[in-house]
């Protein structure tokens, strides 16, 4: 489902999503951004990189606003409340903070909540995009 | 590693990936994704504080400029201060970012992370 990004307003939730980081995913991830890093845990507990959860977050909620082809993110805020691990459920809630027009340029900022399977907060995250003003 | 990063991540936003949209851009080329960037950043904090910013980092970053295809860039982390609250531990506040080779800024902002015990 695709929401007309144009209209959104502030305080609306745009997408409320379902997603797991496992084994595959986060090693195919690690490699694409060489993280040296990685893996971090102890024994058979591995943790997910943050970035990569508020990657997957972004993700969620530009597929369902539908955010037009040459968007530029100029701005990422995280926090983290709790390691994530791998294989891990999460359930990312995204919603407008600002979705404001000058000229030809809609800035539009959305903050995420990521929660696990009781609902416990594991990250809060911000993204700030510029795209075109008009649809 | 940008058709890499666009697979792991799902984001094919054509800026990425098509030199033909991309080279009608603002930006006249292909440029990496932001948060493939910024990851940088946060694998600098997890080699420096390792679980406590896996437990307790916190991150801003703005993204000043992009960076295209062949360009060479480098995070860094500076502590600037130590947040002591009420004789805590307290947090060390950092300021991050990633630069190319010229000394250009990519990515600046602030990491906050729990002090080491």
């Amino acid at each position: 489902m695709t929401t007309e990004y144009a209209g959104l307003l502030a305080g609306q939730t745009v997408s409320s999503r379902v997603f797991r980081l496992d084994v595959e995913k986060v090693a195919a991830y690690v490699e694409a951004v060489d993280d040296g890093s990685m893996p971090w845990g102890e024994g058979d507990v591995q943790f997910v990189p943050p970035m990569a959860i508020a990657a997957m977050a972004l993700q969620g909620a530009i597929d369902s606003i539908g955010i037009p082809r040459g968007t530029v993110h100029v701005g990422q805020e995280f926090e983290i409340i709790g390691p994530v691990r791998v294989g891990q459920t999460m359930r990312s809630e995204a919603v407008v903070l600002q979705n404001s027009v000058r000229g030809e340029i809609r800035l539009m900022a959305v903050a995420f909540t990521v929660t696990d399977d009781n609902g416990a907060l594991l990250m809060n995250a911000k993204s700030t995009l510029l795209l075109p003003a008009k649809i | 590693m940008i058709d890499r990063y666009a697979e792991a991540s799902g984001d094919f936003n054509p800026v990425h990936l098509d030199k033909e949209f991309a080279s009608l851009s603002q930006f006249g080329s292909t440029i990496a994704h932001g948060m493939m960037i910024a990851s940088m950043v946060s694998q600098t904090m997890t080699e420096a504080f390792q679980d406590k910013w896996m437990e307790t980092g916190k991150l801003k970053l703005r993204f000043k400029a992009p960076v295209r295809p062949g360009e060479t860039v480098q995070s860094y982390g500076m502590v600037k201060h130590v947040d002591n609250k009420h004789g805590e531990k307290g947090s060390l506040i950092c300021s991050v970012g990633v630069k190319k080779q010229n000394g250009e800024d990519v990515i600046n902002g602030e990491a906050r992370v729990a002090a080491p015990d």
